[in-house]
Order: structure tokens, then C-alpha cells, then sequence
């Protein structure tokens, strides 16, 4: 009668030490770093309970959450890119204005000022671009550069 | 009787001769050299080809420069007076990219040189490029 409650008795301990164990003592657990990079919290938008008397978002609202997906859109498309790149990109832009104002001064735009552009233009991005055009566009505006060739600027 | 019938014949034939030479005559005909007046520029492609002086030119081209698509117009009237524009904006390279060689095109620009109004027409009215 009193052997079974004394297995019952050691198991029960046995199991109880094994717990306590494994929660403060033995082998340390595992530590997991989470390297996720998680998108900073934007500050909430409150949308009132649709009501009987108005289920549809004020305009406030709409304007609300519309500046919180753009936002968020951004920041999911926001990439970082390697000194490296930005700097050769630099680089090849300032070739790109060099090559302009050398022509400004001159008066002429030549054909080698053309590919030098063209060369220019192929290393830096949609605005870099831009913005060297928008100093030789006006320039040939102006008639403060000519063409000495019968192609186009660019 | 016969006589009448073949007189009536030739007169028909006639008039639809001169009828479908008048056809080929008539119509809606546009015909515009290079204009360029402050910061905007306008002509007929076939016109300004057409053109007796040996200045006028338009002329529209595309650069891909691998991170963008560039485009820009370019006009020179008969006095060699010329005006440029570029653009990258995706809407303002398409209405460009539908130019053909005997369209009208429109362009204006603001201070940077930017495209800041294209249009494109291509109509019947435009008189058809020659050689």
C-alpha cells in the first residue's frame, strides 16, 4: 500500500528537480539576438469606431493614414547604398559639369564634349543627370554655347 | 440617240477625272515652319525638312544613359535661331516617343531647359515628308 505513493513520491521529485534545473540552473539557454531591422513606428493613426451616425473617416483621417502608407512605403524602398558608388558617382558628375562649363567658357560644344558628356551622364543617377543638363540646356538656350557639328547636344 | 449617249459618257468620265483630281487636291493641309518665340518652339517635321533655307531643323532623340532615359527636342528656324529642351519624366518621354517623322511637335521649357509642355500631333493635315 505504501510502495505505490512512494513511486508516485519519487517520480514527483525527480520530475520537480528536473524542472527547476532546466529553468535555473544547467546549461545556459540558448540567447537569440533578433538582427531584424523592424521600421520605426510612425505615430499611430487613430480611426474612430465606424458609428451608426458616420462609418466613414473624416477627410483628417484619410489624409492621416494616407502620409503613414507613404511613409512606410518609403522607408521599405529607402536603400543604402556603399560609399563607393556614391562617391565614383560623384565623381562622374563633377567630370559631367567640368565639361560644361569648360564649353561655356569656350562658346562651342564639340562632338569630343558630347561623349565626354555622354560618358559623364552614364555614371550618375536620373537627378545628377538632370542637373547637368539643366547648365547645358540653358546655356544652348542662351547662345552662350553653339554646336560646331550638325548632330544633337547629347 | 447614240450619239448623245457617248457625248453624256465622256462628259461623266470627264467630270469624274477632274473630280478625283479635285480629291486629291482638297483637304485640311497645315503647313508650318519652325516658330520659336520666348521659351517655346513649334513646326511641322516634313515642313522644316521642306524648308527653302538651309537652317530649319527639329529634331527629337532619346539617351539611355543606363540609370535613365533621357529625351530632348531641339528646333532651329530658318534664321538659325535654335531652342532646346530635355526631359525624364516618364509621361513626358512618351508623348515624345510618339512623334513620327512627319508630326507636328510643340515643346516649351522653363529656365533649367526642362520640357515643360510637349505636344505631338500626327494628322492628315501635315503635308508628308519628301526626299
Amino acid at each position: 500500500m505504501t510502495r505505490p505513493i512512494f513511486i508516485v513520491g519519487v517520480a514527483a521529485a525527480v520530475v520537480g528537480a528536473f524542472a527547476l534545473g532546466t529553468r535555473f540552473g544547467g546549461a545556459p539557454e540558448r540567447v537569440v539576438v533578433d538582427h531584424e531591422v523592424r521600421r520605426a513606428v510612425t505615430t499611430p493613426v487613430v480611426v474612430a469606431a465606424p458609428s451608426a451616425a458616420s462609418a466613414a473617416p473624416t477627410p483628417d483621417q484619410i489624409r492621416a493614414i494616407v502620409r503613414e502608407e507613404l511613409a512606410a512605403a518609403r522607408d521599405e524602398h529607402a536603400v543604402v547604398e556603399a560609399p563607393a558608388v556614391v562617391e565614383a558617382r560623384q565623381q562622374s558628375a563633377d567630370r559631367g559639369h567640368a565639361v560644361i562649363a569648360h564649353a561655356i567658357t569656350t562658346g562651342v560644344w564639340s562632338e569630343q564634349d558630347r561623349d565626354s558628356l555622354r560618358q559623364a551622364v552614364a555614371g550618375v543617377d536620373r537627378e545628377q543627370a538632370d542637373r547637368l543638363l539643366s547648365e547645358l540646356f540653358p546655356a544652348l538656350n542662351d547662345g552662350r554655347v553653339k554646336l560646331d557639328y550638325r548632330g544633337g547636344p547629347l | 440617240m447614240k450619239k448623245v449617249s457617248k457625248i453624256m459618257i465622256a462628259s461623266l468620265a470627264l467630270a469624274g477625272t477632274l473630280g478625283i483630281a479635285g480629291v486629291a487636291l482638297a483637304g485640311n493641309k497645315s503647313l508650318t515652319g519652325v516658330g520659336i518665340y520666348g521659351r517655346s518652339m513649334w513646326g511641322n517635321m516634313s515642313d522644316a525638312r521642306a524648308a527653302a533655307d538651309t537652317n530649319s531643323l527639329i529634331q527629337i532623340s532619346f539617351y539611355d544613359s543606363g540609370g535613365a532615359v533621357h529625351g530632348y527636342v531641339r528646333m532651329t528656324n530658318s534664321v538659325g535661331t535654335s531652342g532646346y529642351c530635355y526631359t525624364s519624366e516618364p509621361a513626358k518621354l512618351q508623348v515624345l516617343q510618339s512623334a513620327k517623322t512627319d508630326s507636328y511637335v510643340y515643346a516649351a521649357w522653363d529656365a533649367a531647359g526642362a520640357c515643360t509642355q510637349i505636344a505631338v500631333d500626327n494628322s492628315s493635315a501635315i503635308s508628308p515628308k519628301q526626299p
